[in-house]
């Protein structure tokens, strides 16, 4: 009988298989070479929402080895859009002939961890790197806090990011396994994922305990069955020259810059008294409870997870700053919780000896109108406040 | 993670449980019970490979100790409360509960995949038990709720019948069974992974969800009813398949549910294994309930049809608290009712009182028809797909 079985099931079942396999590298493969044939010109780029866009990597890349251009990085303030964003750091350093340019990258939800992994993975560039974060509080309070969700991760970290980080053997371990636990603590979160993050869930849990080892033994070997194929993360003919000629210092008149951005915020704020624009101010603010919960400081991951942004940054050197956005105290009744969060912050960043400015004021009377635009996203003057940040700090160098 | 006949990782770690199986009964046999080692590849898969194995185990703790405060402390006869805190939370979870302070639904802290088919068979263990009898042996108990090929959604088992196979031991490890068992894997992956996989891209894709045309929302509701009987059938089979081969013979789940002639053929080859649960652990306790009442004695009729109603309204409630599943249960309700007035009054009057005098021969094919598509509608309702919910 188990002959029988042998012959007239088993045997059909393993040529059905391989047959499979077989196809299906070779379609794989195919759509691989595709890849290869592109153009190698490209425009400048000084937005990027996330890496989906053409070229976008080869522009991070770009920025970074640049010595004249600062690539920033943050989250939903680089998406506003709805008042005036000629401040905006990726415009104004075009506008002004300062020998800066700023690239900039992110939208809502690109934390912590996404942040790390982005770095992680591009490693290679980040010597000397002119870099600033634009730190938003919102992270650090509510579900916020629990760290990037994992939607966010994966926008920002596709699988040549990720196949990037794991496979360069010159990261150190403990950098691989910050970000192998993030993919192991979400793994039940993924629909359906691919072999490369069940091979990283699969190594991160054999290495948990001995008895974990036996277990992941037949998995790991058959994900070891399917290559994963290597790619390089930048097409290293599309480098783009962000360097401006050297002009001379352009005088900048920022007080008269800061009063016209005040003036501004306020002519679109007549319906409060918290410099909020009105139609922010009627759709959002009105009837909300103004308040949002901040865990216990050894509650919130994502003050872990900066704290990794910081190791990275110092392991490879990177000329680094950060921007500390504040919350409007008008309309959050709380503030004062989120001293020990913004005090952990600053001192992270000092003990890392970082530049940065904190715009964080806990009491309406510290607070000037136009920093914000609504509740949490810098206003013209908050951009301007940035822009000269980011001079003071790269310009003099 | 890996959930049963999800991936491919599920087979292999079943090809290894089946060749520790062969390699214990041929040479362990003496030294090691078949419970033992079926218990021992179920704990390890739930606790290796399954998702959230901590729930499942604090979640099967839970239910021993109610089920035995009940049964053997309590000694409660009426079963009602005993169910109810059984199934608390299944009903907690899928009421999606949120608090302020907290940024998740409370059902983080609780569910885990399968949490409503191993509630079903908890309650199964615990009204099929005689109030006050011997207690189920906590590792047949376990063996029961853990293994693994019907742990995700069935076929719903009954204990009484997996302990007579536990009972036989290796003797169902044998090369007959894994011929049968192999036609049915085989089925089985036909089933999900061809067909379901076919109907899902070239037909449910073609014919958009959310429109209100003719054409598309027909498009949705055939295939759509087809797409779930090819997708669980298909799961049913396998886990019919990796049963048998494992020894155990896992009811049967679906048998030619388009040739159901009435509400009452069809769930008795559609699901059949919830049918015959809703059947035996709701509507009959219903009906019983309903019978006590002196003012419902002179009306069979009402109790038929409440008993029926209230259970396939339990039965939409159980898959979610959503206007889909609730409103595909009453559907199923009233088309049981109808039904089952039908059959009421043609027996009173001893004809049939719809098809009169016809040919059983095309009354047969006209009843398959109907069926075909009052089930399809339903479920279509139940998709989530239906534009005007």
């Amino acid at each position: 009988m188990f002959k029988k079985i042998f012959i007239q099931k088993l045997i059909p079942l393993v040529i059905a298989v391989f047959t499979g396999l077989y196809f299906f590298q070779d379609i794989a493969g195919q759509e691989n070479e595709k890849t290869k044939d592109v153009e190698n010109e490209i425009k400048k780029i000084y937005h990027l929402a996330n890496y989906n866009q053409n070229h976008s990597v080869e522009t991070v890349v770009s920025a970074l080895k640049s010595e004249n251009t600062i690539f920033l990085i943050g989250s939903s303030e680089l998406g506003t859009e709805a008042t005036r964003i000629a401040a905006r750091p990726d415009l104004f350093f075009q506008k002004y002939q300062t020998p800066l340019s700023v690239v900039m990258l992110g939208h809502d939800g690109n934390q912590c961890m996404s942040v790390y992994a982005q770095f992680l993975a591009l490693n290679k560039y980040l010597k000397n790197s002119k870099i600033s974060i634009i730190v938003s509080p919102g992270w650090f309070e509510g579900h916020f806090a629990y760290g990037t969700s994992l939607d966010r991760f994966l926008e920002y970290n596709n699988e040549s990011f990720i196949n990037k980080i794991f496979s360069d053997n010159e990261i150190p371990g403990y950098f691989k396994d910050y970000v192998a636990e993030y993919i192991y603590e979400k793994r039940n979160d993924f629909v359906s994922p691919s072999v490369l993050y069940k091979k990283i869930i699969c190594e991160y849990k054999s290495k948990m305990n001995i008895a974990n080892r036996p277990a992941m033994y037949p998995l790991l070997r058959f994900y070891d069955l399917q290559k994963i194929p290597e790619k390089d993360l930048v097409n290293k003919k599309m480098i783009i020259v962000y360097d401006k000629k050297h002009t001379a210092e352009t005088f900048i008149n920022w007080d008269s810059l800061f009063t016209e951005a005040v003036n501004y915020q306020k002519s679109i704020s007549t319906n409060n008294n918290w410099g909020i624009y009105n139609e922010y101010f009627t759709n959002y603010v009105i009837g909300k409870a103004g308040k949002e919960e901040i865990y216990d400081i050894d509650d919130i991951v994502e003050l872990k997870d900066f704290e990794m942004i910081l190791k990275l940054f110092k392991y490879y050197n990177a000329d680094a700053s950060f921007i500390i956005q504040p919350i409007n105290p008008y309309a959050y009744k709380n503030l004062k919780d989120y001293k020990p969060v913004i005090n952990s912050i600053e001192k992270l960043i000092n003990d890392y000896n970082y530049p940065y400015i904190n715009m964080f004021v806990y009491d309406t009377s510290d607070y000037r109108t136009g920093i914000l635009t609504d509740v949490m996203h810098f206003g013209e003057y908050g951009w301007l406040l940035a822009d000269k940040f980011l001079i003071d700090t790269y310009e003099k160098q | 993670m890996i959930l049963p006949f999800a991936n491919i990782e599920y087979f292999i770690i079943a090809f290894i449980s089946v060749i520790i199986l062969l390699a214990a009964k041929l040479f362990f046999s003496r030294y090691i019970s078949y419970n033992s080692v079926l218990l021992f590849l179920s704990a390890g898969f739930i606790v290796f490979y399954y998702p959230k194995p901590i729930h499942i185990g604090l979640f099967v703790i839970y239910s021993y100790l109610i089920y035995y405060l009940f049964n053997n402390i309590i000694k409660a006869k009426n079963k009602l409360l005993g169910t109810i805190i059984l199934l608390l939370p299944m009903i907690l979870v899928k009421s999606q509960i949120r608090v302020h302070y907290y940024p998740y639904n409370l059902s983080l802290w609780m569910s885990f995949a399968g949490l409503s088919y191993i509630s079903f068979r908890v309650v199964s263990i615990y009204i099929e038990s005689k109030s006050g009898s011997k207690p189920v042996n906590f590792f047949r108990y376990l063996n029961f709720l853990l293994f693994t090929p019907t742990l995700l959604i069935g076929p719903i088992d009954r204990y009484n019948r997996f302990s007579k196979d536990l009972d036989k031991g290796y003797e169902n490890i044998n090369a007959d069974n894994f011929a049968k068992a192999w036609d049915l894997i085989v089925l089985g992956v036909v089933y999900k992974y061809v067909f379901a996989e076919i109907v899902d891209r070239y037909w449910l894709n073609y014919f958009p969800a959310d429109s209100t045309g003719i054409l598309n929302m027909a498009g949705n509701m055939y295939g759509y009813y087809l797409y779930l009987f090819f997708d669980f059938a298909g799961y049913s089979s396998m886990a019919m398949g990796v049963g048998k081969i494992m020894g155990i013979d896992v009811p049967l789940n679906f048998n030619k549910p388009f040739l159901a002639r009435n509400p009452q053929d069809f769930w008795r080859r559609f699901h059949k294994t919830l049918g015959d649960w809703l059947r035996d652990y709701f509507f009959m306790p219903f009906y019983k309930y309903f019978t006590k009442k002196k003012s419902l004695k002179k009306y069979p009729l009402l109790r038929q049809n409440t008993a029926l109603f209230a259970t396939f309204l339990l039965m939409g409630m159980w898959n979610g608290f959503t206007a889909n599943f609730i409103i595909s249960g009453a559907v199923f309700a009233l088309y049981s009712v109808v039904h089952n007035s039908y059959v009421y009054y043609s027996k009173k009057s001893g004809r049939d009182i719809f098809f009169g005098n016809l040919d059983e021969k095309y009354v047969k094919w006209i009843s398959v028809f109907i069926m075909f598509n009052l089930a399809a509608f339903a479920i279509y309702i139940f998709s989530g797909r239906f534009p005007y919910l």
